[in-house]
């Protein structure tokens, strides 16, 4: 029983509904009143009619309780509440007890108030509402589609006196509508966004529809061809046309699909496009309707196989002409193809090697193997490759032929599947490699008696160098006694032959001298003592020493040096030697006027300058002037006579003290030799040495 | 007086220019072969200069030179080499320390040698 809540505000008594077992009640108290008027006797006829009419309650009470359905009596409001309910409907709603659902207010039920606003509305207005489909929620929140049914009633006033309907949870079917309208959408995309072609013709060839793919593939605009005949395009080559309504005939009887038909199809432009064709059968109810055709563009595909095929082409004749021998193997050793140098170098037909294992065959000296096999095995698990490695192969005669190996492992899907091996016959390397090496052994027999050797010039230049001069001791001074002899009366023939003498033995004096020092660069050069060194000293004792030598000549020796020049890093001797060599040149050179020695500050270097107004140099010889052996007047009867070294041992000493010399000359007005010297530590450089070494043995020997 | 030169060589062409040229300028040249003659020459006699060779067989210049220096009697004699030998300055440097006047190299310039023999006297 279902005691009445008359607690609930918006509910008038008018409209309490008592449910089976209460209206049951009330026909039992309504019996008592008609018992009052009726007989007794006729409480029989009653009782029949009651047990008629609970029975006829009982079904139909019974019915509503277990019918699926959800069925309730409910206020018009707009709140609403529930006058009755069946189970179905407490449970459609996920409430324990249809006590429970009366608790609520009908438009709880509601995801959004405002529907149940529009259901009352519309309700209303027609009396009625069929199949109205509702959004509504459970008690724990879950959303529930339903259709409902329901009818309003009236007193005789007119007046509402409630709603009676029926709601049945469409949730399922609603789920499974939008499952269809989304896989229909994704089927629409997946065909308009397809990478491929598709085009749906019917059994007669008649183009019902097509992508925008297809669109894109063969040119024409899908509106041009719906409702075409696919055999009134000029798409298809004519000549193919029949062999397709051929495919097609038999597909409509067997069903059979159109796999992978490449073909080349005609764009609307008239330019062709490599295609692959699938098509299968459109059925609807167990009949063929039409055909969807899938049209893939194979252009690329096609240039690519055409590429592949061009590279295998390729390969191959690589392969056959290549001067290695070339075998590639399973990981297990076996032979799967060789190439005609193998033949060659194994002396092993193809078709003995094929399918053999390298094992079986003796190409390999039985104790290398197992350290063969190990490297194999190594390049297999590591994908290690061998590079250059050196073994002697056993050919099928027996010979034995040095090769050097090469492999490279073949992968599958990051697995090793075969190894290429690259054999290469080196036998004529291993030939060359042994001419080398005694060439090479007897180029250093060869050096080391040449070092010996040099060691030997070295030691004769040194000594030597000393017993060339002792001789000329006696010569010089004797002949210059005798020509200082006032006693002794000669001629003036004799007198000039004897001055010939001495001027010749002073000549071979300085060419034994500038030998030496040569020599000396050589022997010595790491002696260049750089000390902190006054260049105005070493300028006075050149000018010292030559003053003579210059006077001779009538010649002023003048020396020009800017006060409180810095000290610089240099070997004074051999920097006074050079000067001296220039100042003695600018003499030879001079016969009028004088020679200027000046030094003066540039930047971080002192600028020393020998100046003359002497006969001046031709701007053609000046680049030959500091090579060896250089005479700037060749004639035999040259007046001014020199070794022709002098020059080139001062540039020598100039550029072992990182200068550099310089010339100006003017023809008949003189010339301007200059180097300076930096201030800072001059280092010796080591090319220094090493080109004055070099000029020093191309000066003395015969070149290596 | 006349100043007593002994030149020291093993050459013996060089021991008679040294001293024909020398003489021809006033000073009186004894000659000696090595450096054992030398010093015995220069035991028995007192002499102003010797000039010494270098590379002497038997004994060097230089242990000759060392020689007379460590002669209590000798070593206040004037020395100076004359020699085909070049050295690098700093070389001559040391043998001045050692206690030579001059390093005069031959082949010489009679001039220049004179010269050079009449300034080591004068000192």
């Amino acid at each position: 029983m279902i005691p009445v809540k008359t607690k609930v505000k918006d509910v008038p008594l008018s409209e309490i509904y008592i449910n089976g077992k209460n209206k049951n009640k009330s026909l039992h108290h309504r019996i008592p009143s008609v018992k009052k008027m009726q007989k007794k006797a006729r409480n029989s006829v009653f009782r029949e009619i009651e047990k008629a009419l609970r029975d006829s309650e009982e079904k139909y009470r019974t019915l509503i309780e277990n019918v699926n359905i959800g069925i309730y009596r409910s206020t018009c409001y707009s709140q609403g509440r529930f006058l009755h309910a069946n189970p179905a409907m407490a449970k459609m709603f996920g409430y324990s007890s249809i006590e429970e659902l009366m608790k609520i207010a009908v438009i709880d039920l509601y995801q959004k108030p405002e529907d149940r606003k529009k259901f009352i509305k519309e309700i209303l207005k027609k009396g009625f509402v069929k199949n109205k489909e509702l959004r509504l929620r459970k008690k724990n929140g879950m959303p529930i589609w339903a259709s409902v049914t329901a009818k309003v009633y009236y007193d005789k006033n007119g007046t509402v006196k409630w709603i009676d309907g029926a709601i049945e949870d469409i949730t399922e079917r609603k789920k499974a509508e939008e499952n269809l309208r989304e896989s229909e959408e994704k089927l629409r995309s997946i065909f308009e966004d397809a990478g491929d072609g598709i085009v749906y013709i019917d059994t007669a060839g008649k183009i019902l529809s097509a992508n925008k793919r297809s669109e894109e593939i063969l040119g024409y605009d899908i509106d041009e061809v719906i409702g075409k005949n696919f055999t009134e395009l000029k798409a298809i080559d004519p000549s193919y046309i029949p062999i397709f309504l051929k495919i097609m005939k038999d597909a409509i009887v067997t069903g059979k699909k159109l796999k992978n038909l490449e073909i080349e199809l005609i764009k609307k432009d008239g330019s062709k496009v490599y295609t692959e064709i699938n098509a299968s059968a459109v059925k609807k109810e167990g009949r063929i309707i039409g055909f969807s055709v899938i049209v893939r563009d194979i252009a690329d595909r096609k240039k690519t196989e055409e590429q592949i095929v061009e590279y295998e082409e390729e390969l191959s004749s690589i392969f056959e002409a290549a001067g290695d021998a070339i075998a590639y193997m399973d990981t297990s050793g076996n032979f799967i193809t060789i190439n005609k140098r193998a033949e060659e170098i194994t002396g092993y037909k193809i078709e003995e090697l094929i399918g053999k294992n390298f094992t079986e065959i003796d190409v390999i000296d039985q104790n290398q193997l197992p350290e063969i096999l190990k490297i194999l095995s190594d390049v297999i698990n590591t994908g290690n490759i061998i590079k250059n490695f050196e073994m002697e192969l056993i050919r099928k005669d027996g010979s034995r032929i040095p090769t050097e190996i090469n492999t490279s492992i073949v992968k599958k899907e990051e697995k090793a599947i075969g190894i290429v091996v690259l054999i290469r016959d080196i036998t004529d390397r291993k030939r060359a490699e042994e001419t080398l090496k005694k060439s090479r052994d007897e180029l250093a027999k060869a050096y080391n008696e040449l070092k010996s050797l040099d060691r030997m010039k070295d030691d004769f230049v040194n000594i030597s160098g000393h017993e060339l001069k002792t001789p000329l001791v006696p010569i010089i001074a004797y002949i210059d006694l005798i020509l200082k002899n006032k006693k002794s009366k000669r001629g003036k023939k004799e007198r000039e032959e004897l001055e010939t003498c001495l001027r010749n033995a002073i000549r071979l004096k300085k060419l034994v001298t500038d030998i030496l020092d040569i020599s000396k660069l050589e022997t010595k050069v790491m002696k260049f003592e750089m000390r902190p060194a006054k260049i105005e000293n070493i300028i006075n004792t050149v000018v010292q020493d030559l003053k003579p030598a210059a006077e001779k000549k009538h010649l002023e020796l003048i020396a020009s040096i800017k006060p409180k020049l810095p000290q610089i890093n240099i070997d004074s001797e051999r920097i006074g030697q050079a000067l001296s060599k220039l100042v003695e040149n600018s003499i030879k050179f001079t016969d009028k006027g004088n020679i200027t020695i000046s030094a003066e500050k540039q930047k971080n270097k002192i600028l020393v300058k020998v100046s003359d107004t002497g006969i001046g140099i031709d701007k053609n010889d000046i680049p030959k002037l500091f090579t060896k052996f250089y005479q700037a007047d060749p004639s035999p009867t040259r007046k001014a006579q020199g070794t022709g070294l002098g020059l080139f041992i001062c540039k020598e000493i100039i550029e072992a003290h990182n200068g550099r010399i310089l010339v100006e000359s003017e023809l008949g007005k003189g010339t301007t030799f200059s180097f300076a010297l930096p201030f800072k530590k001059a280092l010796l450089k080591k090319h220094h040495l090493e080109k004055a070494k070099k000029i020093i043995r191309s000066l003395y020997f015969e070149p290596k | 007086m006349t100043k007593k030169i002994l030149a020291v060589d093993d050459e013996e062409d060089i021991r008679m220019v040294v001293k024909d040229v020398l003489e021809s300028s006033g000073f009186k040249v004894d000659t000696a072969k090595g450096g054992q003659e030398a010093l015995k020459k220069m035991k028995k006699e007192k002499f102003d200069l010797v000039l010494i060779d270098f590379f002497m067989p038997e004994m060097s210049g230089r242990e000759l030179l060392e020689a007379i220096k460590k002669d209590s009697q000798l070593k206040k004699t004037k020395c100076a080499f004359l020699t085909v030998a070049s050295f690098p300055e700093r070389g001559i440097e040391k043998l001045k320390k050692l206690g030579i006047l001059d390093y005069i190299k031959k082949p010489f310039d009679n001039e220049d040698l004179i010269n050079r023999v009449k300034k080591m006297l004068d000192q």
